[in-house]
């Protein structure tokens, strides 16, 4: 019994041993791994941003996009880093990422009052924010954008108008022009935009239906004013192509087919003329009306299959076609050119001796079977 | 007239009028023949535009990593859309930008997750194909095919993390097409083959820390920096992966469990403060004090490959002020990617 209690003692002795020695091994390792992948991208750090003292800017153009790239939900935390007076503005800097998703995040920007001119940094860091005790290890990832506050401004208005002058409703992006670099500086969704600027130089653009339809550049000076109207297009003529036509007996050049549909993206227009020019070797030779309408509705209008063929028959040469689009007699959209070489026309018809030589053998051979009967009747 | 006679002079009439016919058929006028034919006829693209693919897609001219795009091409060809048998669109960095060419166009014939992939429309089939480096995470979105070509193609694609980073300016991403018809009849190229704009790629940094803490285990209050234990610990793998320059940085928050204050100074002198160092060597002689916004331990990271860049030396030092409360402590020291 003694033995027996002894030798289980001994393993009781040897298994607190082991528990003990995993125990310490638990302090010396880090502890068990997790996969994390926080991933951060956007274009917030390409920004300058030149702004005067108590000048605020907010639009989707500047933005962030925060990623989870690991295998479990990620509490992520934005935070900034900006000089005194100065806040990056977030819609969000508290939230969970599900693995695999990703969250944009607009970045706007306000400089107080008391700001003083000079050159600043800002940064954005998005971190993953663990849970528990002890000195937890982490992962983030920052953008680092530039700031110039300025003393001196001017002050833009720009608005959208459509070719009747009416107000149009766009999407208007504001941009100042940096070696190269367009950096949003402006947006407004109601197709105005007034705001104050440094000196320097703009491009303004505005969109309908995602579709850029009107741009301009301007350079302000400190303290000037500055009215900027933006006619956008919203017609075009698209899909215009021509296409060579023969004449399948003679293969003389017949026609011209002429393709084209009309896009109007906006609203119906009055008294609508596609008219086709035609020039060859850089002299308008023709203008040719395809279609005149009383109303252009809104959406596609189709052109197809006009066949052209010169008023002065075809010359040898290459011949030059676009379509012009009139409403009330201004022009409202043009085609790209579409260039055409044509044969000359012939002054007679070709000589066809298979036709030729088919009439001749017919004639020869009832000539021959004539001759026979009458031979025949003879004897 | 007897009869053979009569046949004779019905022979001669014969002969006589299919004589004259002669003429006639050889001379007929333009006018008289009412068959044409055209032949084939080489399909054209009128643009190729980028547009992103968010709720209000617009035209785009930067393109953001893991973020799907579109890239629309308006085709037109007077045989119609059964005529076409291929679209190849071709997506690459430029490094010296400018116009593309088309010999830049037809020498790209592989992906590259950094850059380059291609996108091909077959017309047997619809099908979309999507040519890229093996493993890359570029990938192929669900294209759209019009149903007829008064409609345009959108080539929808997800912007791959190693896409290289570039600002739009001298070296840009170009965008262009080519389409083929069943006569092996391609488009000639023109301003109209690609996006006259090029894109930019915006900075895309992910960083992936191993280990999820640190453990010094107990140590004694004065304790200085020093190499090995008690002072050094080595952090486990720590994996960058970024389509630009990028910058390694460190954190620590501060205080830990209210009462330990972080001295970014690592001076220390009064209590309860600590100080750290950290390096991605493992070398405690060019280490970098710890502050509680960032501070760089690699500046030099540039564009990785899809799998990225591990670094397997990263070791954090730490000193306590020589007076320091016993406690079991809690906070949080944070990698950085960062733009560089």
């Amino acid at each position: 019994m003694a033995r027996y209690l002894a030798r289980h003692l001994v393993r009781a002795r040897i298994l607190a041993l082991a528990i003990l020695i995993v125990a310490l091994l638990g302090f010396a390792f880090p502890m068990p791994v997790e996969a994390q992948g926080i991933a951060l991208s956007g274009n917030f750090y390409r920004q300058h941003f030149e702004l005067i003292p108590g000048q605020s800017l907010t639009t989707p153009d500047i933005y962030v996009v925060v990623f989870n790239n690991g295998e479990q939900d990620m509490r992520m935390k934005l935070t900034t880093h900006t000089p005194l007076g100065v806040e990056l503005i977030l819609p969000t800097t508290d939230f969970t990422l599900p693995p695999g998703e990703r969250q944009q995040i607009e970045v706007g920007i306000k400089v107080g009052l008391q700001v003083p001119p000079g050159e600043y940094d800002l940064i954005l860091t998005a971190e993953t924010f663990r849970e528990g005790e002890g000195i937890k290890l982490t992962g983030a990832a920052q953008q680092q954008a530039k700031l110039t506050v300025s003393a001196e401004s001017g002050e833009v208005d720009i608005s959208t108008v459509s070719p009747q002058g009416e107000p149009f409703l766009t999407t208007i992006r504001l941009y100042k022009q940096i070696e190269d670099q367009n950096l949003p500086c402006g947006y407004s969704e109601t197709g105005s935009l007034k705001t104050k600027l440094t000196p320097g130089d703009y491009l303004v653009e505005a969109y309908y239906q995602g579709t850029k339809v009107a741009q301009e550049t301007f350079s302000l000076a400190a303290d000037e004013r500055k009215a900027i109207t933006l006619v956008p297009q919203t017609i075009y003529i698209e899909g215009f192509s021509v296409v060579r036509n023969w004449y399948s007996e003679t293969g003389e050049f017949a026609f011209a087919k002429i393709d084209y549909a009309i896009n109007n993206m906006y609203q119906p227009l009055k008294d609508v003329t596609a008219v086709l020019k035609v020039s060859l070797e850089d002299k308008l030779v023709d203008e040719t009306e395809l279609i005149s309408l009383p109303t252009l509705d809104v959406g596609k209008t189709g052109g197809a299959g006009y066949n052209y063929i010169p008023s002065q028959g075809w010359q040898h040469g290459t011949y030059i076609f676009k379509i012009e689009l009139y409403s009330q007699g201004n022009i409202y959209a043009q085609s790209q050119e579409v260039q055409m070489l044509a044969e000359p026309a012939k002054e007679s018809a070709p000589v066809n001796w298979l036709l030729i030589g088919g009439i001749i053998a017919g004639v020869a051979i009832i000539g021959v079977v004539a001759y026979l009967m009458v031979r025949r009747r003879r004897a | 007239m007897k009869g053979p006679k009569k046949l004779l002079a019905l022979i001669g009439t014969l002969v006589l009028v299919g004589a004259m016919l002669v003429p006639a058929a050889i001379f007929a006028a333009d006018d008289t023949v009412t068959g044409t034919f055209s032949n084939n006829n080489v399909p054209s693209i009128d643009y190729v535009q980028l547009w992103d693919t968010g709720g209000t897609p617009a035209e785009a001219t930067s393109m953001t990593p893991q973020v799907e795009y579109d890239a629309r091409v308006k085709v037109t060809d007077a045989d119609g859309k059964t005529d076409l048998t291929t679209i190849v669109v071709k997506i690459w960095y430029d490094s010296d930008g400018g116009t593309p060419t088309e010999a830049e166009f037809n020498a790209l014939s592989a992906g590259d997750a950094q850059t380059a992939i291609i996108i091909t429309w077959t017309e047997t089939g619809d099908t979309y194909e999507l040519t890229e480096e093996s493993g890359s995470t570029w990938s192929l979105g669900t294209c759209v095919t019009p149903a007829d070509l008064t409609g345009y193609f959108q080539f929808k694609f997800t912007v791959g993390k190693v896409a290289t980073e570039c600002d739009g300016t001298a070296a840009k991403w170009q965008i262009a097409a080519k389409v083929t018809d069943d006569s092996s009849e391609s488009n000639t190229w023109g301003a109209t083959s690609y996006d006259t704009q090029g894109s930019a790629i915006v900075w895309y940094g992910e960083i992936t820390v191993t280990a999820t803490s640190v453990v010094w285990g107990t140590v004694n209050p004065g304790m200085d920096f020093a190499e090995g234990d008690p002072s050094e610990e080595l952090i486990g793998n720590i994996n960058y992966i970024s389509n630009g320059d990028y910058d390694e940085k460190v954190k620590s928050s501060t205080p830990w469990s209210t009462t330990a204050n972080l001295d970014a100074t690592g001076v220390c002198t009064n209590a309860n403060e600590f100080a750290l160092k950290a390096d991605d060597t493992g070398t405690l002689s060019s280490a970098v004090l710890v502050d509680t916004t960032g501070v760089a331990i690699d500046t030099t990271g540039i564009l990785t490959e899809e799998a990225g860049d591990t670094v397997t030396t990263n070791s954090l030092w730490l000193k306590l002020a020589s007076t320091f409360t016993k406690a079991t402590y809690s906070g949080t020291i944070t990698y950085t990617i960062a733009n560089g």
